[in-house]
């Protein structure tokens, strides 16, 4: 990466990556992220630094990806979605209950599971949008709705007896000798990669989110493009309920609410790397596993079980603290640039 | 007699980059001052230097003859009697006028409790101090934005602020507010209180100020009376260039005609009747509530259209949104390019091509280097394709919105208020890329109520009242002053001072 100043006029232009320090600011959760792993490993090499704990780190967190990378969509045009781990929690639990319940085939039950975290989805964006309720209380009932919902079809109680092989094989196989979920997440990334940054649409919801007269008055469809925004992080995390329903066999109906300050944390510590100061998907992944990482390896050193909690807490305050700062940075370093290009332009 | 205000030789850097390099002002005891220069010249931090956010580097400032300390604040500022309204509002919208002045001068208190009756007693007297009647029990939210601004140096002035520096005062306002707002400062000057006015129109510096200080490149090029100097000394004092007026080009003759209204009606505007050929640049213009603006909304898709019809290059238009409009070929500028136009914290790239149309996959070379070309071709400064749109100035943004509607190739381009906030150097330029998009067969439509800018701009130009038209201008005939005596002729609106709404 060039590291050496420019001397074209382009190269005062704010693009962080041209100079060593935008450079560190805008990898700074990758460089991170592999000297956590150094560190660990050097702490407990017989324990962290193995096949298994990596792999189980990893395919542990598909089910995070699926949540935060969901959550990024209604981020991007400048929504809140608190829905996304009760989400979780009920795509799960649908699936397993429709399979071993209702005694449905496996597909049937995916289609119908998606389906309905689809609609769901929709139901928040027609609260925001139809409604004009507040996108922070919208999801946040709609969610509360949907745990009281598993509760009760679950009778409280975990679902695991007559679990089909079928299903167990979703998330059990390999391919390549590589764990299947991890495909998944693999693929998730670099499909929403491509919408997000080389499809119009992306581009279109970036501008909601800049500036949403704006985009209305450049033809954009506005309230449609946020509806599906909903609807991608609904879907999604009906994705991930399946994925980990699969993967423990079982449905727990306790299990979503868990999965929310990992995916708030994730998505908003994403936005301060790859592309700083703006939700994307590939810094997402990265702020999945740096805080993953961070915390089985807080576990390994024997620091308690409730340090997770402090972890996640710590990632999504410092998330948005740093995403704050490293625009101002960015804003200040462009307009000192500005004023010097001005001044030669004069001169 | 000493100066009200005397600051000497003040500089400033900020990092390596000098923003005023000894520039100095003086101004007497009920004088108004106009504070002229291009963005970038050094105005605002001037002012930020003596309102002392932050202090200049070196300088001396004095106010009636009494040194401000080195490193004074805002509050010893304040306590000195200076006082700076700013184009953004510091009044809190939600709460009442007497509330927004009690909340900065104390509640008055009765047995411990608020006295709302000497609220209103105090509030009635600040706003009668400078001539103005405005229900102090109105919200803010709820007040014309002149009106806004008269609460604003109302509540400054019961203060016992001596000085007041005004930025940019008059930048939203249509012609009327800008008369009943010149007539409060008058009458301010006049109890010798002093005012330092901050902006771009030259007519109203001529209008109303008694000296003009210009500077360039952060010094001072030079301070006179308006009288002294001709508009075209005046330009070249500011710009540091010779600027031609270039006068507008003569009606294109027998074109086709792009867009044919009969019988247009919205929800101001009644029963017009209009067209507009190709290469034909025609204004609309009106005091701020003649529904100028709504026509370039029901054009655009944006306003009702309630009765009429409207034909676009022949065929039946009636766009019901901005994306139904945009696909006939109507492009829209609008009013206010930050709540409207950009997205501040997006490139300039991508505000160029903020709804990518055409193409499966965004190609991000050919979106840079199109965007490097139509930043050099509109002159944006400084060119950069990544550079996030807020840092711009006002004048390189409206460029930038700008050169997304005239190079979208749209037949019809409704353009709003296109110079509000931008200096003259930018706005030459803005005007002559208008005049060249033109010139390549577009029709365009101005907006504003600024007349001046009509004058300049159009060849034609419809003058409204309340939504009804009262002149269709053309040639030689269309000036500032037959706009003014058009509106002059609507005898039906008695002339008051900036009040309340019903």
């Amino acid at each position: 990466m060039s590291v050496i100043p420019m001397s074209s006029p382009e190269s005062a232009a704010a693009r962080p990556a041209r100079s060593l320090f935008g450079f560190v600011g805008r990898y700074f959760l990758v460089i991170a992220f592999f000297g956590l792993i150094a560190l660990f490993s050097a702490l407990k090499p017989q324990s962290f630094l193995t096949t298994n704990n990596f792999s189980g780190i990893f395919v542990n967190q598909i089910v995070v990806i699926y949540a935060a990378i969901g959550l990024i969509a209604p981020l991007i045009v400048g929504e809140l979605d608190l829905s996304v781990g009760y989400l979780v929690g009920f795509g799960q639990a649908l699936c397993v209950a429709l399979i071993t319940l209702a005694g449905l085939p496996v597909v049937l039950s995916i289609v119908l599971t998606l389906a309905a975290c689809l609609a769901l989805g929709f139901v928040n964006g027609l609260l925001v949008l139809r409604f004009e309720i507040n996108s922070l209380i919208a999801t946040l009932a709609v969610g509360n709705v949907l745990y009281g919902i598993v509760l009760w079809f679950t009778g409280g109680t975990i679902l695991f007896q007559n679990v089909p092989k079928d299903f167990l094989a979703i998330s059990g196989g390999t391919l390549l000798s590589v764990p299947l979920p991890i495909w998944y997440g693999a693929a998730l990334v670099v499909v929403a990669e491509i919408v997000l940054q080389f499809l119009p649409v992306g581009r279109r919801l970036y501008a909601i989110g800049g500036n949403r007269r704006a985009a209305l008055l450049t033809g954009i469809p506005v309230t449609r493009l946020i509806f599906a925004s909903f609807g991608a992080s609904a879907f999604l995390c009906g994705l991930g309920g399946i994925i980990i329903a699969s993967r423990l066999g079982s449905a727990q109906p306790e299990l979503g609410p868990s999965f929310l300050m990992p995916a708030f944390a994730s998505a908003f510590l994403g936005a301060t790397t790859i592309r700083p100061g703006r939700y994307n998907a590939l810094g997402t992944a990265v702020a999945v596993y740096t805080v993953a990482v961070i915390v089985a390896g807080l576990q390994q050193i024997g620091v308690p079980f409730w340090a997770e909690n402090i972890v996640y807490g710590v990632a999504l305050a410092g998330g948005v603290g740093l995403s704050r700062r490293l625009t101002r940075l960015r804003e200040e370093a462009a307009r000192r640039d500005q004023l010097k290009a001005l001044k030669e332009s004069r001169a | 007699m000493s100066e009200r205000l005397d600051a000497r030789d003040i500089r400033k850097a900020y990092g390596g980059a000098v923003a005023l390099r000894g520039a100095s002002l003086s101004v007497a005891p009920g004088e108004i001052h106009a504070l002229l220069g291009e963005n970038g010249a050094g105005k605002s931090t001037l002012i930020k230097c003596i309102a002392g956010t932050p202090p200049p580097d070196s300088g001396v400032i004095l106010v009636d003859g009494r040194p401000l300390s080195a490193s004074h604040g805002p509050a010893e500022a304040a306590a000195a009697g200076l006082a700076f309204i700013h184009q953004e509002s510091t009044l809190i919208e939600d709460i009442t006028v007497e509330e927004n002045i009690a909340i900065v001068e104390g509640y008055p208190r009765r047995f411990g409790l608020i006295d709302w009756r000497a609220v209103r007693r105090r509030a009635e007297g600040a706003l009668d101090a400078i001539g103005v009647s405005i229900d102090p029990g109105a919200k803010v939210a709820e007040l014309p934005i002149a009106a806004r601004t008269t609460v604003a140096i109302a509540r400054a002035l019961a203060l016992s602020a001596k000085l007041l520096v005004l930025d940019e005062p008059t930048a939203s306002l249509g012609a009327k507010d800008v008369a009943a707002l010149f007539a409060a400062l008058r009458r301010i000057a006049a109890r010798g209180d002093s005012i330092v006015f901050v902006s771009h129109r030259l007519d109203e510096v001529y209008d109303l100020c008694d000296r003009v200080t210009v500077l360039r490149d952060g010094a001072n090029v030079g301070t006179a009376r308006p009288a002294d100097l001709s508009r075209r000394e005046l330009v070249g004092m500011i710009c540091g260039r010779d600027i031609s007026f270039i006068r507008k080009s003569a009606p294109a003759a027998a074109a086709r005609p792009v867009l044919a209204a009969r019988g247009f009606e919205g929800e101001v505007v009644a029963a017009l009747d209009f067209a507009i050929r190709a290469g034909e640049i025609v204004g609309l213009t009106g005091l701020s509530d003649a529904g100028h603006y709504e026509i370039g909304q029901m054009l655009f898709g944006l306003a009702p259209i309630i009765a009429g019809v409207a034909t676009l290059d022949g065929e039946a238009f009636a766009p019901r949104g901005p994306a139904e409009a945009i696909a006939a070929g109507v492009g829209y500028v609008p009013p206010d390019r930050n709540i409207e136009g950009l997205a501040r914290e997006m490139t300039l790239t991508e505000n160029l091509f903020l709804n990518p149309g055409r193409g499966a996959f965004l190609d991000a070379a050919r979106e840079t280097s199109q965007a490097a070309a139509l930043l050099r071709r509109f002159t944006v400064r400084p060119p950069l394709p990544y550079a996030l749109v807020g840092t711009l100035s006002g004048g390189n943004a409206q460029k930038v919105l700008l050169a997304r509607w005239l190079s979208s190739g749209a037949k019809l381009l409704v353009v709003n208020d296109v110079s509000v906030g931008v200096d003259i150097g930018a706005r030459e330029d803005i005007y002559a890329a208008i005049r060249e998009a033109a010139a390549a067969g577009a029709a365009v439509l101005i907006a504003t109520s600024d007349f001046e800018e009509i004058e300049n701009l159009c060849s034609r130009a419809f003058v409204l009242a309340r939504g009804v038209l009262l002149a269709e201008l053309q040639g030689a005939d269309l000036t500032v002053s037959s706009i003014a005596a058009a509106l002059a002729g609507d005898r039906a609106r008695p002339l008051t001072v900036t009040g309340a709404p019903a």
